[in-house]
């Protein structure tokens, strides 16, 4: 009756560290977001990736980093595709203040 | 550019409607509103003449601190006396920066006093990278809803940038910085009508809202701490819920009576050109809200951006090149006491004579046109 006690509690605390490990794996994960906008400035050697984006009047010029030269943000279109005046949808996250560009797509030319 | 709607066949519809239905005055709703739409539409109007101040979220930069007080004569959603600034730098190459980086492209013309305090300034500092200055006088907001509601089809098929057809008028789209077509603002920039409200909250009065939840810059630097104290979003949803449904459930006014020389000048409007761009009447596509849904409305613009010529010319902004400006929507015309979008024009004379570029065909008519048939075309633009 003890041996089964013991094991009982030994199962609670064990689904209780998973429960918890879960809630700070979610906790730790990036923010992914979508943001669709014009390419204002780029520099492929570098991976810097500047994006206007914004409601009505009120604009807002992103700053991402994104992979550099020669290789694509996972299958989309890379840096060195791209120019200034592209229209682009970026799927990116946040790693601390930066943004980072995990897929790029060119949606049109100005 | 496709053939507008003959005026004389819409001042049939015009008279008909006129004799049948009770006039809009401005500041009245659309027909044909549900109960609860004009409950809105009230409520909206209150959340419209809200003053804010710094303790409940204006600022630190702003214009004005309500929509009201820009958007106020005759009444609340009419024309304005204020005329605010507007920065952008266009490249040799065509293309446009907005200058988001340094503030713009709206450089907002007041500061509270914790912002003064902090930095000394009692304005948005002008970038320094513009190439050009754009003022813009405030515009009355009648029948936005229904412009908003036209589709984008419909503009596409108006448009003819190449001039195939030989008229001397091309027209285009502009396009807002996703691809989207654009309709709004006085370069067609801003694609919806909730969208450019939810802007304007931020741009005109530093209310941030969960559309916009982050405050402008101070030209492109941030806010110094402390000056702006109030937790974003400084409004919520329902409220830029309730300010969308004012401004899409404003009526444009009904024309007053076109009799007499006001009845020879709408003959003249069709005959010199100036319906090419200005059309009389659009038509809202399929909508959700009753009275929205597949209109025909008086409008008299193509909301396409026509090259004006230099004479006019100052900011660019997305597609449209310093010359460019959206055809600008003449109801409610007869309110206004200042003409072109700066405001620049204090007579409907000189705004016709203003007009280069595409618009300069219709301008040469008109200035040929005897005393008495320029005498009746600005009556008739002044019942509208």
């Amino acid at each position: 009756m003890k041996r089964i006690r013991s094991a009982a509690l030994v199962l609670v605390a064990l689904v209780l560290l998973l429960v918890a490990f879960h809630v700070g794996a979610a906790q730790q994960q990036p923010a992914y977001t979508s943001i669709q906008g014009t390419v204002h400035a780029l520099q492929p050697k570098t991976g810097s990736l500047d994006v206007l984006t914004g409601v009505g009047m009120s604009l807002r010029l992103l700053h991402l980093t994104a992979p550099p030269a020669g290789r694509a943000a996972s299958t989309g279109v890379p840096l060195s595709a791209l120019k200034r005046g592209d229209v682009v949808r970026v799927q990116c996250h946040s790693s601390g203040k930066q943004l980072v560009a995990d897929h790029i797509e060119k949606v049109g030319a100005r | 550019m496709r053939r507008a709607p003959s005026t004389s066949a819409l001042l049939l519809i015009a008279l008909v409607a006129s004799s049948c239905a009770k006039p809009v005055h401005p500041g009245d709703p659309i027909s044909d509103l549900t109960p609860e739409q004009r409950d809105r539409f009230q409520r909206g109007r209150a959340v419209f003449d809200s003053v804010f101040t710094p303790e409940t979220g204006l600022g630190p930069l702003f214009n004005g601190g309500a929509c009201g007080e820009c958007h106020e004569d005759p009444v609340a959603g009419g024309v304005g006396d204020e005329v605010e600034v507007h920065a952008t730098a266009f490249h040799p190459d065509g293309n446009c920066d907005p200058l988001a980086d340094e503030g713009g492209p709206v450089i907002q013309q007041d500061a509270t006093p914790a912002l003064k305090a902090a930095l000394g300034i009692d304005k948005e500092p002008f970038p320094k990278d513009a190439t050009a200055r754009g003022p813009r006088s405030s515009p009355a907001l009648f029948g936005r809803g229904l412009l908003d509601a036209v589709p984008d089809s419909d503009l596409a098929s108006y448009a003819d940038p190449d001039d195939k057809n030989h008229d001397g008028i091309s027209g285009r789209s502009n396009r807002f910085v996703d691809g989207r077509i654009g309709r709004f603002g006085r370069k067609g920039f801003v694609p919806t009508l909730s969208e450019f409200n939810a802007g304007a909250f931020v741009i005109e009065m530093g209310i941030t809202s969960p559309a916009v939840p982050t405050e402008e810059s101070i030209g492109g630097d941030s806010i110094p701490a402390g000056v702006d104290p109030v937790p974003e979003p400084e409004i919520d949803q329902k409220a830029l819920d309730l300010t969308n449904d004012f401004v899409r459930f404003l009526a444009p006014p009904s024309p007053l009576r076109q009799t007499g020389a006001a009845g020879r000048g709408v003959h003249l409007f069709d005959r010199i050109g100036c319906a090419s761009c200005h059309f009389p009447t659009l038509r809202t596509g399929k909508s959700s809200v009753r009275a929205l849904d597949r209109k025909r409305f008086f409008a008299y613009t193509d909301l396409l951006v026509h090259d004006m010529g230099p004479d006019l010319a100052d900011i660019c902004l997305g597609l449209a090149g310093p010359s460019e400006f959206r055809t600008e929507p003449l109801v409610g015309l007869r309110l206004a006491t200042h003409f072109l979008h700066d405001g620049r024009a204090g007579t409907l004379e000189q705004a016709i004579e203003l007009h280069g570029g595409e618009g300069s065909g219709a301008r040469d008519r008109f200035k040929s046109l005897s005393p008495k048939e320029r005498e009746a075309l600005i009556a008739f633009l002044k019942t509208l």
